[in-house]
């Protein structure tokens, strides 16, 4: 029987965490636009 | 003309309902170790009585054992919208007999929405609840996360009862078998499980300072309340009471994760290339990004916070809570109603659209958003073209597929039940004098198993309104179609000849 695929977890779990480091980092500069424009 | 049921029919639908309750006592065994390990004898009593009914429910269901294995896909849908009513019955023993709770309907509604990973809550000083307790509230929240009858069919059904796998609104089969598929979600599962509780409880004791025993304890309650997009903590401060920007950080890649379908887990596991042309991304991403900038805004114009890191933190962590349904609060209940203009506007969209289809996450989901959109885009195209014009619509989702007038109508179908579910429930909350914008917060994050509050869901609440949240919650997980089947059974056996 095949044992897990545990180098596409770790792929998998990377790219959700990169995932959440772009959105934020987008969100950090959305925010800083916005503190600047109100 | 109605056909009345048969004793055969019932025969089958209790069967497999007995079956699948049978999970109940196998999942009642992790609170019942955890209350032996930790010496707390006070709620052992609870748990045993509630492991020993859903067994003897269980096992009774063998007096039961229809002639005709196989299960048909309507009888089906009828055993898993009766699953998710009686699993909340049993799973609220233990809840109710620990003295937090006012009246029983509370303790049923917890259990309710622990298993429909909601994350509402009535339980009065969650702060000195038991541990087993605790651990209770969240296993409730990892099997309605995951499916009730996906661990039935993992661990005690026969291939009888596959038919009752669509109910629980999946609608994807990542391989070619049932089982198979079933395989790989608990494969995703335990390892997001495995690596989510290791950081979660290394940031405890390193960050947080807990002890190990305790740091485990909350790492494991996050995980499932996180990656279940269930929301429940077992702190009342919710994740606020960790006061780690990281342990936030950790907590928003499992919600994420959560929120993502299992097939698009499957893809990440093994391709990433031509996945920004699925339609369900870029939905999601879009409307993410909207509601986002939607509550920066709203928070900015309040001057609620005036630093960029500050914005960022609370924003960021409550629009994805609320996108992805989790319904954890970085922010306490009394400061989130606060939260009014292009705020509220923001998370409350965030939390009606929801996480993607196939996964834990509620709400109306990314791919029925995506196809509405593109259906409505269709009728303004074919408005606008002559009348000979033949359109036709594709969509990216797994493969290229054609939007075809049945699954457009299917969609928007759905959709407006969920739009009328989130008025309805709104309508209700209006009738008992809650202002209109927190009677239609609290709607939507039942229907949408969110779980976010601003306050109108506490004990005391009118008995009439946690009613119809409870059932709100049992509409909203099982995207109405088990619901229906149910109704339509009830109907043809009290007048069907």
């Amino acid at each position: 029987m095949k044992g897990p695929d545990l180098r596409g977890a770790a792929r998998g779990l990377l790219i959700e965490t990169m995932v959440i480091v772009v959105l934020a980092s987008a969100a950090f500069a959305a925010a800083f636009v916005i503190l600047l424009l109100t | 003309m109605l056909l009345k049921p048969a004793t055969e029919d019932f025969r089958a639908i209790g069967y497999a309902l007995g079956r699948v309750v049978l999970v109940v006592a196998a999942a009642g065994l992790v609170p019942l170790t955890w209350a032996i390990l930790q010496r707390e004898w006070k709620p052992l009593g609870g748990i045993v009585l509630m492991i020993g009914l859903a067994a003897l429910f269980g096992a009774s269901s063998e007096l039961l054992r229809p002639e005709k294995s196989k299960l048909s896909w309507s009888h089906g849908m009828v055993v898993v919208a009766l699953t998710w009513l009686v699993i909340p019955a049993l799973g609220s023993i233990p809840l109710w007999l620990s003295g937090h709770f006012g009246r029983y309907l509370d303790a049923y509604f917890d259990a309710m929405s622990g298993l429909t990973t909601t994350g509402l809550s009535l339980l009065q000083d969650v702060d000195h609840l038991a541990e087993s307790l605790n651990i209770w509230r969240h296993t409730l929240q990892f099997l309605g996360g995951q499916g009730i009858v996906l661990a039935a069919l993992t661990f005690f059904a026969g291939s009888g009862i596959l038919s009752l796998y669509h109910g629980e609104g999946r609608d994807d089969q990542i391989f070619p078998s049932v089982t198979s598929t079933a395989r790989f979600i608990w494969t995703v599962s335990l390892v997001h499980g495995v690596v989510g509780v290791a950081v979660l409880t290394t940031e405890g004791i390193l960050q947080l300072g807990f002890e190990p025993q305790r740091a485990f304890f909350h790492a494991i309650n996050v995980f499932m309340a996180a990656f279940d997009t269930g929301g429940f903590t077992s702190m009342s401060s919710s994740i606020a009471y960790y006061g780690s920007a990281v342990f936030e950080a950790t907590a928003a890649v499992l919600m994420l994760a959560g929120a993502l379908s299992f097939g698009l887990h499957h893809a990440l596991w093994r391709r990433t290339q031509g996945l920004l042309r699925n339609l369900e991304i870029r939905t999601i991403l879009t409307t993410f990004a909207g509601t986002l900038t939607l509550t920066l805004l709203g928070l900015a114009i309040a001057g609620t916070y005036s630093d960029t890191a500050s914005l960022t933190r609370r924003g960021f962590f409550q629009a994805l809570s609320a996108h992805t349904g989790t319904g954890f609060s970085s922010v306490p209940t009394a400061e989130l109603a606060r939260w009014g203009g292009l705020t509220f506007i923001g998370i409350s969209i965030a939390m009606a659209l929801g996480g993607m289809a196939s996964s834990t996450a509620g709400g109306v989901k990314s791919l029925r958003v995506g196809l509405t959109f593109a259906s409505l885009v269709d009728t303004v195209r074919e408005a606008l073209l002559p009348e000979r014009s033949v359109i036709a619509t594709t969509f990216h989702q797994t493969r290229r597929q054609v939007l075809t007038q049945r699954l457009a109508k299917s969609v928007m179908a759905i959709s407006l039940l969920y739009v009328a579910t989130y008025l309805g429930g709104a309508a209700v909350g209006l009738a008992y004098g809650y202002p209109l914008t927190d009677a239609l917060f609290e709607s939507v994050s039942a229907s949408a198993a969110v779980g976010l509050s601003v306050g109108v869901t506490q004990p005391g609440m009118p008995a009439v309104l946690e009613a119809v949240m409870v059932a709100q919650m049992w509409l909203g997980r099982l995207e109405f179609i088990a619901a229906f089947s149910l109704l339509g059974f009830f109907i043809s056996w009290m007048v069907g000849e």
